[in-house]
């Protein structure tokens, strides 16, 4: 009753050939292929095959063999000890604080820049009117501070964004 | 086995027994996914140091081979992404050249073309069971798999493999 058929035995082939089936499916098989010329023919390509990986794998051991890995590892595994514990860490640490220190510094003098900048309007180039007077861009957000940068004057504040300059001498 | 706490205590002397004892496995899985014998060298080297540095959290109940593979998978990975982006000279085709597959190729060659066809996961196990002569539940153990799902894995990855040889290589069927 449990009669396989070719299609099944030749995908069992591989692992038949490798004896990794369990006892059971390995008579199954066997019985099979003592009867069938085609699964014969099939089992002696996977064999070919198999046989073929095995020597590939067989070189890759034989020259990996010669390395002695817990040796290197061990030694690559002190020189990055000696790196830890001999300063570069301690290098790197003060890297990393002065680098921060350094960006509070910035962040400080940034803001202190930023405050004390008060809208400050200058009137520059010479101009020979006793009086004139200066329209502010759109209406500042703190009372701006007029000055002429030529000459000596007062500056009295009109409007919102408009202010009269006149000069003293 | 490996005495894990010694290990874990940094006693190179269990160090050494335990990569003589595993070096064959690493080296097979490295192999299998890298396809390429001074890559799954490094890979393999690199696995240890990481094991190594990290020995104080090792898991003495767990399987340690498991845990070992679980390293090397991530290494190999990333060696594979970063290759990605470099592809030797030699394997850019050359424009208007038809390749001929046939052509003259080692055994070692074409049994690495037809390796190249399979899954990671497939390539692994192919690895493992010829290069280490594992058995299935060994190979399930390290992969955290069961058997049959193991023989069913390497079961389609050798169809594949033959299939292209078959295929491509038929002389080398024959």
């Amino acid at each position: 009753m449990n009669v396989m058929k070719c299609k099944e035995v030749q995908k069992l082939l591989p692992s038949f050939q490798r004896g990794l089936l369990d006892a059971e499916i390995t008579k199954l098989v066997s019985d099979h292929l003592a009867s069938c010329e085609s699964c014969q023919e099939a089992l002696a390509l996977e064999h070919r095959v198999s046989d073929r990986l095995d020597a590939v794998f067989r070189e890759e051991a034989d020259s990996a063999a010669a390395v002695d890995i817990a040796e290197i590892v061990l030694k690559r595994s002190h020189s990055e000890k000696v790196s830890v514990y001999g300063g570069h860490t301690r290098l790197k640490l003060v890297y990393r604080f002065g680098a921060a220190a350094a960006t509070v510094v910035l962040v400080l003098w940034l803001s202190s820049l930023f405050r004390n900048v008060s809208p400050v309007i200058e009137i520059g180039r010479v101009q020979e009117a006793p009086v004139r007077t200066a329209f502010l861009p759109e209406s500042p957000v703190r009372t701006p501070e007029v000055r002429d940068v030529q000459r000596k004057s007062t500056v009295t504040k009109l409007k919102e964004n408009v202010v009269w300059i006149s000069y003293t001498n | 086995m490996v005495d894990t706490e010694r290990l874990k205590k940094g006693d190179e002397e269990v160090f050494r027994e335990f990569v003589s004892e595993t070096e064959r496995l690493l080296m097979s899985v490295s192999f299998g996914i890298l396809l390429n014998s001074e890559d799954a060298r490094d890979a393999v080297q690199d696995t240890y140091l990481r094991f190594w540095r990290s020995r104080e959290r090792l898991d003495p109940n767990g399987y340690i081979q498991a845990y070992l593979v679980q390293i090397l998978r991530n290494v190999c990975f990333t060696m594979l992404k970063k290759r990605a982006n470099t592809v030797g000279i030699d394997e850019i085709p050359e424009p208007g050249k038809k390749e001929n597959p046939s052509s003259r190729l080692g055994e070692k060659e074409v049994i690495s073309r037809a390796m190249a066809v399979l899954k990671e996961k497939e390539r692994m196990i192919v690895a493992m069971i010829h290069y280490e002569n594992l058995d299935s539940t060994e190979v399930g153990m390290v992969l955290g798999l069961s058997a049959s799902t193991v023989r069913s894995h390497y079961q389609s990855a050798r169809t594949r493999m033959k299939n292209y040889i078959v295929r491509y290589f038929p002389e080398f069927a024959r």
